[in-house]
Parts: structure tokens; sequence; C-alpha cells
């Protein structure tokens, strides 16, 4: 049983004024996927503050980089974000690359591109298969889950392994996919195409699902920038900023892909319904991309050479690429003699997606609080690192 | 990557006559360095002059800046921060540093200029030990609130146990491996 005692180890309580009472939600709880904790002060089902509790996935992956070479820290980044490892393999190798100056062949590109939009579609099944979970709707979570098992498999080809892919290296990818692969990815595609609409007429247009999103924990624009949101929680809130275009990398300025944008198409702009239709959309888009490198991908070495003992210049960078979460920044900093680096701080989509709970909490229902925190799509792990 | 160096030195003549120096300026990332007293001026500047519009804070991160003496010992050099920011216009984006001693490094916090500054900065309090003067809400996010030191300062020391939990164990296999 929690005492208040505990409840106060973590958290600082205030006096409860008139009929508030004191809810304390997680760190276990069905709707905050992972270990996060809120301590609500409720007046009946209103809520009339927050404080959101984090820091319990702590594993210090930050003081772990500074004791090993640039190398041995790439199995460590796919375990930021367990849902988009591929994403976070290639944020790491890029920043590292940019600041050593290394050449990737065009093939492991091709490669890490197509491994990130699979990672992508992947993340967003989850996303908005647990959304629909946590505002009561269980089927459509399956149908997710099914769909992501065919990406798992193709990840698994690719790959080795089905969760957290360690499959990018610097200046290149660790292995070359099989001569079948493509038409298999193609196949995956096809059916992909069909279950899309599928989800759309099970849940997307569901009259519950929408009154349940629409216009709950509303964001603006110019609040989406102050909380620091990014990636499709930023888009949702109308502000069309995508790092795949603002700050590219990759090959993605070759392809041809548009940017979804939150427009209130069932309430406001910026409500937990644009947040979930933005990454409907995003899937679409990714599966256009994953389309243009099938297309487009040729045979060729995946592997350049990198020097031994890689040490990077002296000073530090900052890279960032636009992972399914939003922006995912390797802060690198390199003392210019030692193999290891000497800092590194990675920034992520779902630490910065949860500075806005405190204030957006305040005056929602209490199942409000679960629906826009759900319309989040925040990962524990991202957060806590 | 979109690193300005024109809006960082545009920013330069804007904060005059307070001094500040443009460093790593050949690299792909330039740093505009400022005295630690003018940083909310700088940052109301950033937010609020129609040039620059920075509206967004991408990250702020802290180093322990140390250097290995002779005889092998730790040099203490202070706390760097790093302020990366983006304009709402068109995300282009800049990097601002503030060096703190290494005694007692604070620094005036921006979280009321920016709402999503505050959790940044809490980080950087728990992990690095910097005092952010006159936080909204300064409080250890990552670690436990009876934690002591900060871990990621270069010389921290983790304590043998934590709560009466040992932090470190015995191998129990050490009593049959021959040297």
């Amino acid at each position: 049983m929690i005492t208040e005692k505990d409840v106060q180890s973590r958290v600082e309580i205030t006096p409860l004024n008139g009929n508030e009472i004191l809810v304390n939600m997680g760190p276990h709880h069905p709707s905050t996927h992972g270990v996060i904790r809120f301590i609500l002060y409720l007046d009946g089902e209103i809520c009339v503050r927050a404080v959101p509790d984090v820091g319990y996935l702590h594993r210090s992956i930050e003081k772990i980089a500074e004791g090993m070479p640039y190398s041995f820290f790439m199995p460590y980044t796919d375990r930021v974000d367990y849902v988009a490892a591929v994403n976070c393999n290639l944020g790491y190798a890029l920043a590292v690359e940019q600041a050593a100056g290394l050449e990737v062949p065009e093939r492991a590109t091709w490669l890490r591109m197509l491994g990130s939009e699979l990672n992508r579609i992947n993340s967003h099944l989850i996303g908005v298969g647990a959304l629909a979970m946590d505002v009561g709707a269980t089927t459509p979570f399956v149908h997710a889950i099914r769909e992501r098992e065919y990406i798992m498999d193709l990840l698994e080809i690719q790959t080795g392994t089905r969760m957290n892919n360690n499959y990018v290296r610097f200046s290149g990818v660790c292995q070359d996919v099989p001569q079948d692969f493509f038409s298999k990815t193609e196949k995956f595609l096809n059916h992909f195409d069909l279950f899309l609409g599928e989800f759309d007429r099970l849940i997307s247009t569901n009259k519950i699902f929408v009154e349940r999103l629409k216009n709950v924990g509303i964001v603006t624009g110019d609040q989406a920038l102050s909380y620091s949101f990014s990636g499709p929680n930023l888009r949702a809130s109308g502000i069309g900023h995508d790092l795949r275009r603002l700050d590219p990398y990759c090959f993605y300025p070759d392809m041809d892909f548009d940017i979804p944008q939150g427009v209130g198409i069932k309430g406001t702009v910026g409500d937990s319904y644009d947040r979930y239709i933005v990454r409907i959309e995003e899937m679409v888009e990714s599966v256009k991309i994953i389309r243009q490198i099938l297309s487009k991908i040729k045979e060729g070495p995946i592997q350049s050479k990198v020097p031994k003992k890689l040490v990077l210049p002296e000073g530090e960078t900052y890279h960032r690429t636009e992972a399914p979460r939003g922006e995912l920044g390797f802060h690198i900093v390199s003392d210019g003699k030692s193999t290891s680096p000497y800092r590194i701080k990675i920034r992520t989509g779902s630490f910065a997606s949860m500075t806005s709970l405190a204030e957006v909490f305040k005056g929602m229902m209490v199942a409000d609080v679960v629906a826009y925190f759900a319309s989040l799509d925040v990962v524990a792990p991202e957060v806590d690192r | 990557m979109n690193f300005s160096i024109t809006l960082l030195e545009k920013l330069a003549q804007e904060m005059a006559p307070s001094t500040s120096e443009i460093i790593q300026r050949e690299s792909k990332m330039p740093i505009l360095k400022i005295d630690a007293k003018d940083l909310r001026k700088v940052m109301l500047i950033l937010r609020d002059n129609p040039v620059f519009e920075m509206k967004y804070i991408n990250n702020i991160s802290g180093v322990h800046l140390t250097a290995i003496k002779e005889d092998g010992t730790l040099d203490l050099k202070g706390v760097e921060v790093l302020y990366v920011l983006s304009s709402k216009l068109d995300f282009s984006t800049i990097a601002i540093r503030v060096d703190l001693p290494e005694v007692n490094p604070e620094i005036d916090t921006i979280d009321d200029l920016f709402v999503s500054a505050n959790w940044f900065e809490r980080e950087i309090y728990d992990l690095l030990g910097v005092n952010f003067i006159n936080s909204q809400d300064l409080r250890r996010i990552m670690l436990p609130d009876d934690w002591q030191g900060h871990p990621l300062r270069r010389d921290y020391k983790e304590n043998a146990s934590y709560n009466g939990m040992p932090t470190t164990r015995p191998n129990e296999l050490d009593a049959i491996r021959v040297e």
C-alpha cells in the first residue's frame, strides 16, 4: 500500500482545498505506457492540478556513453526508444559521421532509410493502436499489433532481430538484405494499403472514438512551440515542420512525400483527434517513401572504411533527425584525444512532449487526461533514457 | 545542418555592449559564447525581436568541463550549459553557450520565457548540479530526491549504498577463480 510518506518522497504535496482529493496514478498503470506517474488533484472528476513524475526507467545511458568507444555505444541507442530502434541508430550514426567526416555508400543510405521508414510505421501502429485502447476500444490495438507483426518479420530479415534492431554501423549497415526482401516488402505494402482503409472504417471514423478525442487537449501552434513539441505532435498543431525537409539527411530531399498537418478535421486544430489522424496520414506517406526507395535502390557496397580508432575532432555538435516521436537530437562533445565521447546528451521527442502535461491537464476530466496523454504517443524509456 | 552564423552575428550586434564571442566558426555548428549575467537579456531578444522569433527550444544540455592534469588527477573547469533554439519562421537554429564556474555553478532560469525549459533545467540540475536561480520548480527529475551527488559530473563517486541498498555487490565466483 502506498503511504503518504511514499508519495511525499518524490513529489511535494500541497494542502488540499475544499473538496479536493489526491489520486496517485501510476507508475504502473495501463495507460501510462511504461512507468510514468501522475499525482492528480481532483475536484470531483475535474483535474485541478497535476504533477507528472518520471525517472522510473532512468538507465543512465548518457553516463554509460562516457566509458566506451563510439561504436560500442550503438546498441544502447536502440534502447532509447525500443519501438523505433533503427531511427535511433540512424540519428546517432549520422551525428558521429557528420562530426568525423565519414562517407556512407549509397546502398547503405537506402537501406537505412528503408529500415527507419518501416520502423516509423511500426511505431505509429503502436501509437494509434494504444490510443484506441486507452479510450476504450480494444480491437483496433489487436489489428495494429497484427500488422506490426508483418513489419517485425521484415525487420527480422533485414536486421536480424525483431526488436531493438541494432542495424546501423558508422559508414554503413551491418548486413545486406537477401534477394527476395524487396518483393516481400512490396507485397506487404500492397496488403498494408488495404489495411489502412480497413482500420479507418473500423476506428478512425467511429462516432464514439471521434467524440472521445475531438476538442480534447487542444494545443495551439504557439503553445506547441513553447512546449517544444516536435514530430507528429507539432504538426498536429498546424505547424508543418519536418526535419526530413528542413534539415535534410540521407536521400530524403529526393523523396516525394507530403507533410500531413492538423487541420481540425473533426474539431479544433491541435486537438487529440488531429494528433491521431496525423499519425495515420504519416503511415501513408511512409508507404509512399518506401515504394520510392524500392524503385531506386541499386546494388553496391554497404560499408565504407572507418578508422579502427575513431577519434572525433575537438568540439561539440548537435545533430537532429526526425524520429517517429519527433526530434531526436544527439549533442556530442569530444575532447579530441579520447576514443570515447566526452559527453553525449540525447534529446528525445517524448521528453519534450511531457513538459506540456502539467498545464494541459488543468481543468480536464480524468478520462480526458488519459486520452490526451495517449494522443502524445509518449514512450517511457525515451523520456528517462 | 542549418545552424545559422548570420543570425549569430546579428545577435552579437543586438546584444552590444555586452560582450560575446563566436566559437567553432568554421564547423557545422557555430556557437555564440556569452556571459551568464547576459542570459536573460539574450533570451528576451531572441524570443521577442522580430528578426529572430526564436520561440522554440530544441535542447538545453550541460557538460562538466574537465582536463586531466600531468599527475593524472582531474582539473575541474566548471560547467557548460548549451542552449539550442529554433526560429518560428523558418526553423533556422542557433546555439548559445554559457560557461559557469566550478564552485557554486548558477544561472538565471528561463522557464518563465519558455515553458519546456523547466524540465530541461531540472535535468541539468539533477545530473550536473547547476542551480537555476528563481526557477519555478527546481527538483530532481531522473533520480530520487534523497540521492547524493550529481552523476554526470566527472568527479562523481557513487555512494556504497542508497537507503540501505548496496550499489555494488561482490562477485561470488571470485572465491573459486584462480588469479
